[in-house]
């Protein structure tokens, strides 16, 4: 082989772009793609069967409903744990790790690479499917920003949960269940609690992003309780903040953490 | 010098090997599963429930006095009931940590064509997978189950509990049953259709609590509470309030539960025969 | 005489544990530039030592460098580092050319570089054919050719190379070895590890054998080869009369020393087939029970014949 050119000295950069071109085109699969697609496909659907059942006067009760429930309350930490443990679950279950964490550049910029293309990835997959779905509910009786709220509620809800899911996928393998059962018993539990514990849960926020929703049972029951939704400002803060530090902590301790497969444990 | 046909050719001999030739699968499995710490963390949570029925029943005993034991609030079915669906929670959890991998890491390490290299059958590999799960999901049904029954009995001041309810623990066997069984049956299936546990896992969970949402939605949506049995859970309970004689739900729910919980069962074993094979086209 | 090359890993009582398991135990090496051989069997802590020299673990106790460096998460290090792990499987979804390209961006190499150099190891390591081949269609020797690529494409310095001749059919591994020769001639350090010494022994004379997570013998193979053939055997004896037994042995002109031991006694022979042979036809003559019998030196030796023999 003729070495042409020198050795580069590569730097964060170097790291990062290739890990998030890679971590693009690996986010979705066709296996995957078409669960997302079925599973993406059903809001508007729900929403539609709304229109047909019951009218613009349905619509109104069953928009909010959709947004919070399937949205906030699932597809969101669902979409957070599929992406997010894969950044370094994916990897290390492929026997990856060894040839990416012995490349010169930085271990943070690899996983920070894998860690935004998973959530630019996350992010395409629920804005289109909101966006379907509040096209298709076009005329319910909302208020003109509900429909921006939603938005902005799960935009910024999930960074927050794919990042606190990929922090968690540093300590465990087992990282995902662990993410079910804060986001599908842990925060619901909580949520139930009457007093100022169910401030220290991510839903909390992301809720009162979207304001009150009327309803009184099941997943739909009054959230806030007596200390009413935290203010927007302070909602997105600790969402946007919650990413932030779950991203910083996760690129801290990857730079110093050795994975050891699992059979020499 | 003869030549001799090279290509692979079915072994057509008659099979005799043990009769249960699918416990050393089951007995593996659940072997692995034993060195799981998370598995040991939920089935202590799971078991934890039990402690807090336990608390509910005792002050429900001490309110109401000894003389009411039987049926105080519905005691002898109602609270085995309510905690076996509640149990549900934790035995998806459980199967997400020991089930969902089971088929799916056998084809990934390559396992699976050791296994069919030795004298069993398809039917055994699958009986095999499924003992695992469903013994697995006794271990936060059954055993509560079993364990709530003889407190019971122990709080009881006499026999009364236990001549005054005498089906019931065959009832807390089949409710275990049917929730292990169906829950574990599609485990498995979603378990063969890929080759990483870690996404089995995810539609495995993902695909039970969509269901959750689905029937909190859908009910409120089309205005019909019927909708809520498209959760896997309360279908479940609308099937197990059959067998307990218990539960709120619309007229004709339990008949459609048991339906559904049969069709699913059923296209998750024919999924099973269809997608374990002991060889893999690579692309 | 040559001068001493200087060394490119050095090891100081190296330990590394996995749990209860210790996979590394108190090693202390160096190894030089050129060809070295990382020898022993199956789970004597090979590739824990590369996996720690190559910065993937950390040690559990002591310390190591290479090039002069602590090797873990040390990008600075592995710029200069070339590393091919055990392990069968990685990245399954992506094309020979695609997975060797996209270890080459992320090394730094700018995009039209990394392809020409893909391609260039590729060919160089006899896969050039499999450019477009999916690793997961790939055989395992083809997948073991393409993880050598992987490590030869950014011309590194030193390259840690981990069973790289598993898997290879004869003609593979010898244009494998001839490769690897021709690198080190182009003043590349390699370490190299194997559990079958004929293999190591056609790429280096310079091997570390590693046996039970420690260091057991290190040097050129003929002095190793001479260092077990002459080095005196010791042998344990353990019975009720040690000293009779001692003043039997005393007048054998293959025993050079006698001693006790907590009540056994230890024997150095120079020929210790003889010393076996001769040994229970003198027991029973003499009618001297025995216990015991174990030899501290069996060891190295049975390892070497492993190796040597297969």
């Amino acid at each position: 082989m003729t070495a042409s050119s020198p050795a580069p000295r590569p730097g964060f950069l170097s790291g990062f772009a290739p890990s998030f071109t890679r971590g693009l085109a690996t986010a979705i699969t066709v296996k995957k793609g078409l669960i997302l697609v079925v599973v993406l496909a059903v809001p508007a659907l729900l929403v539609l069967a709304a229109r047909l059942h019951g009218g613009p006067r349905a619509l109104g009760h069953a928009l909010p409903a959709v947004v919070l429930v399937v949205y906030l309350q699932f597809l969101v930490p669902i979409a957070g744990l599929l992406f997010g443990t894969g950044v370094i679950l994916d990897d290390a279950g492929a026997g990856n790790l060894p040839y990416l964490f012995t490349r010169p550049v930085p271990r943070s910029a690899v996983v920070l690479g894998k860690s935004l293309a998973a959530l630019l990835a996350a992010a395409l997959c629920l804005v289109l499917s909101l966006a379907v779905t509040l096209l298709v509910a076009r005329g319910a009786r909302v208020g003109t920003g509900f429909p921006g709220r939603a938005m902005t509620a799960v935009l910024l809800a999930l960074p927050a949960y794919l990042a606190a899911f990929t922090f968690l996928s540093v300590f465990t393998r087992w990282a995902l269940v662990a993410g079910f059962f804060y986001a599908f018993g842990l925060e619901f539990f909580l949520g139930m609690i009457p007093g100022m514990i169910r401030k220290s849960t991510l839903i909390y926020y992301a809720r009162s992003l979207l304001g009150e929703v009327s309803g009184s049972r099941g997943m739909l029951r009054a959230f806030f309780g007596r200390e009413g939704p935290a203010s927007p400002a302070l909602a997105a803060g600790v969402l946007l903040g919650t990413a932030l530090l779950g991203i910083l902590l996760t690129c801290l301790l990857v730079a110093g953490k050795e994975f050891v497969s699992a059979e020499r444990e | 010098m003869p030549v001799y046909d090279q290509g692979y050719r079915p072994y057509e001999g008659a099979l005799r090997t043990r009769f249960l030739r699918w416990w050393p699968i089951t007995r593996r499995c659940l072997f692995t599963v034993r060195k799981k710490p998370l598995a040991a963390v939920l089935i202590a949570g799971g078991i934890l429930l039990l402690y807090e029925v336990i608390l509910v029943y005792a002050t429900g005993v001490t309110e109401r006095g000894f003389s009411r034991i039987v049926n105080p609030w519905g005691y002898g079915d109602g609270i085995f009931y309510d905690l076996l669906t509640r149990e549900t929670y934790f035995v998806v959890l459980l199967l997400m940590v020991s089930g969902a991998g089971q088929i799916a890491e056998d084809v990934r390490t390559g396992a699976l064509q050791i296994y069919f290299s030795k004298p069993i059958t398809h039917a055994d590999y699958v009986l095999g997978k499924l003992g695992a799960v469903v013994l697995s999901g006794c271990l936060l049904t059954l055993l509560p189950g079993a364990l709530l029954f003889l407190a019971c009995a122990a709080f009881s001041p006499d026999w009364s509990f236990l001549t005054g309810n005498p089906w019931l623990p065959l009832r807390i066997l089949a409710f275990s049953l049917l929730i292990s069984i169906v829950l574990g049956s599609l485990v498995l299936a979603v378990s063969s259709l890929g080759r990483k546990g870690r996404v089995a896992a995810i539609v495995f969970g993902g695909a039970y609590f969509f269901s959750m949402v689905l029937g909190e939605v859908l009910p409120r949506i089309l205005a019909d509470s019927r909708y809520e049995i498209v959760h896997l859970g309360r279908c479940l309970g609308a099937a197990g309030s059959t067998i307990f004689t218990q539960g709120d739900f619309p007229a004709g729910s339990p008949a459609l539960a048991w339906g559904i919980l049969a069709s699913l069962s059923l296209v998750s074993v024919l999924l099973l025969a269809r997608k374990v094979k002991a060889v893999e086209v690579v692309r | 005489m040559s001068s001493p090359r200087p060394p490119v890993i050095r090891a100081e009582r190296l330990s590394r544990w996995y749990g209860d398991v210790i996979g590394l135990n108190d090693v202390t090496a160096v190894v030089s530039e050129g060809i070295t051989g990382l020898v022993g069997p199956n789970g004597a802590g090979k590739s824990t030592f590369l996996r720690i020299v190559s910065g993937e673990l950390h040690p559990s106790g002591g310390s190591v460098t290479v090039l002069g460096e602590v090797p873990f998460a040390n990008p600075r290090l592995h710029r200069r580092m070339g590393y091919c792990p055990e392990g069968d499987r990685f990245f399954d979804d992506l094309r020979a050319e695609d997975f060797v390209r996209h270890l080459l961006r992320l090394s730094g190499w700018p995009r039209p570089e990394a392809r020409r150099r893909a391609r260039e190891a590729l060919a160089e390591v006899g896969m050039d054919h499999a450019r477009d081949t999916r690793l997961r269609a790939c055989s395992k020797g083809m997948r073991q050719r393409i993880k050598i690529a992987q490590a030869l494409a950014a011309d590194p310095e030193i390259l840690l190379l981990d069973e790289p001749l598993t898997g290879l059919d004869p003609v593979a591994r010898h244009e494998t070895i001839e490769l690897l020769r021709r690198r080190a001639e182009r003043g590349i350090s390699i370490l190299v590890s194997s559990h079958v010494l004929h293999e190591v022994e056609s790429l280096t004379t310079r091997i570390l054998l590693i046996n039970r997570g420690r260091i057991a013998a290190t040097g050129e193979m003929e002095e190793i080869r001479d260092l077990i053939d002459r080095h005196p055997r010791r042998i344990r004896l353990e019975g009720p009369e040690p000293r009779r037994l001692a003043s039997l042995l005393v007048d054998r002109e293959d025993v050079r020393s006698l001693g006790f031991s907590d009540g056994a006694l230890l024997v150095e022979t120079t020929d210790p087939e003889a010393f076996y042979g001769d040994l229970p036809g003198l027991l029973v003559r003499h009618g001297i029970p025995l216990t015991g019998l174990s030899s501290p030196d069996d060891r190295l030796q049975a390892v070497f014949d492993y190796l040597v023999n297969g």
